[in-house]
């Protein structure tokens, strides 16, 4: 009987070991020496809506060069770049020649794309690609401004709020009240009873001349 | 006059029934989108086929890993990674790696279909295990009714199977899916 419980004392002792000690229960594949541990927790991101904003260009171009530093250095630009799914596709990755150089018209280009639109939301390539980080940002801003039903970064930010209210500077005073308008002429209803006893008697002239010229002869 | 104006215009108008149809046309049902097929749709170069490693195995998780790394603009990781990693791998071998390179990634080995869901919805897709959890594929597509495949071992096709069998397949295959999680390739316009 005591071999007995210090049998059992050991094997739960045993199987209490690892779970002590923190250790992933693992599954063991021997054939192929796969193991699979705990599952590990991690937040996903839910970005499915997350428009894509994205640079083409060749890497050995100044003006290129110079645009990707405006995402960093001003404020407006990397407002968006942080909210957007953010890509610099250079000329020379095998993913521009084969996936995107058809739909460029010009280099560089920036694109701005929302996942509910078929086009793109607002691009600029070649010579239409704005100046400075300025002017750039002022064109995405307000094109996205004209999106921002499905631009999640326009919903909350850079939009006008209502309150406070401003104050009225200039306040006309209140108007005098009208004077009593004198009274018009009475408006005549139209003499329909005396157009129908016109019209009565004159046909009942007319068919008594026409009776008299049936029956008594007409003399020319 | 008044009475006249309007029996006078009543008149005319009278028998113009204005009745337009639109037949076939439905807008409430045009798409927005333009969806790809498969949501994952790697030209055939970028597709990286497995390659034997230092100690004679197959690297199919680098080779996915590879694959997806380009999808999701890594150009420079994805072939740095081709260069430095090769032979079998397992879950906590690959997180290992993934943390030591400072590579996010998200992964699981419960056999979750979430995972598959929103790893296509967000356009990253993910690696995959398949036959009994010895070999790994690129899971490119997945919606409600179908499973696009793209296997290292012929990167030339997208193998299509229903999503019941797949996700069976998945889950007997000890459901590992991982993925790096970075922004994918923006749709074409």
């Amino acid at each position: 009987m005591i071999r007995y419980l210090l049998a059992v004392a050991v094997l739960v002792a045993a199987s209490c070991v690892p779970a002590l000690a923190g250790e992933p229960v693992m599954k063991a594949d021997p054939a192929y020496g796969v193991r699979y541990a705990q599952e590990k927790v991690a937040t996903l991101p839910n970005d499915q809506e997350t428009p894509y904003l994205t640079l083409f260009g060749d890497r050995n171009d100044p003006k290129f060069r110079e645009m990707v530093t405006w995402f960093d250095a001003n404020e407006i630009l990397n407002g968006i770049k942080t909210q957007t799914h953010w890509n610099v596709i250079y000329t020379d990755n095998p993913l521009y020649g084969e996936r995107y150089a058809a739909t460029v018209p010009a280099l560089p280009c920036v694109r701005l794309q929302a996942v509910t639109e078929e086009q793109p939301v607002a691009e600029y390539s070649g010579v239409n690609v704005p100046m400075t980080a300025d002017a750039l940002a002022r064109g995405l801003n307000s094109t996205a401004s004209s999106a921002k039903c499905f631009l999640p970064w326009r919903r909350n930010h850079n939009c006008p709020t209502p309150s406070p209210q401003p104050k009225p500077i200039h306040v006309d005073p209140p108007a005098p009240p009208l004077p009593p308008t004198p009274p018009g002429p009475k408006h005549e209803a139209f003499p329909w009873l005396l157009l129908a006893m016109l019209t009565a008697v004159g046909g009942s002239l007319g068919a008594v001349k026409h009776v008299r010229d049936i029956y008594y002869g007409h003399k020319a | 006059m008044k009475f006249l104006a309007v029996a006078l215009l009543s008149l005319v108008l009278t028998g113009c029934d204005v009745a337009v149809h639109l037949d076939g046309f439905d807008m409430g049902r045009t798409p927005a989108v333009k969806t790809e097929y498969p949501t994952v749709n790697l030209p055939l170069s970028l597709r990286q086929s497995n390659w034997v490693g230092s100690r004679n195995e197959g690297s199919c998780v680098h080779a996915t890993m590879v694959t997806l790394f380009r999808w999701q603009n890594r150009p420079n990781t994805a072939d740095s990674w081709r260069q430095r990693h090769g032979n079998g791998e397992w879950p906590e071998d690959l997180a290992q790696k993934f943390d030591y390179e400072g590579i996010r990634y998200a992964y699981v080995t419960n056999g979750d279909v979430a995972f598959l869901e929103w790893a296509c919805q967000t356009r990253r897709g993910c690696g995959v295990t398949v036959m009994g959890g010895k070999h790994m594929v690129a899971l490119v597509h997945f919606d409600s009714e179908w499973a696009g495949i793209l296997d290292n071992n012929d990167t030339d096709t997208i193998t299509w199977v229903s999503r019941d069998t797949f996700v069976a397949e998945w889950q007997n295959s000890n459901g590992w899916a991982v993925t790096p999680v970075y922004a994918p390739a923006p749709p074409l316009p």
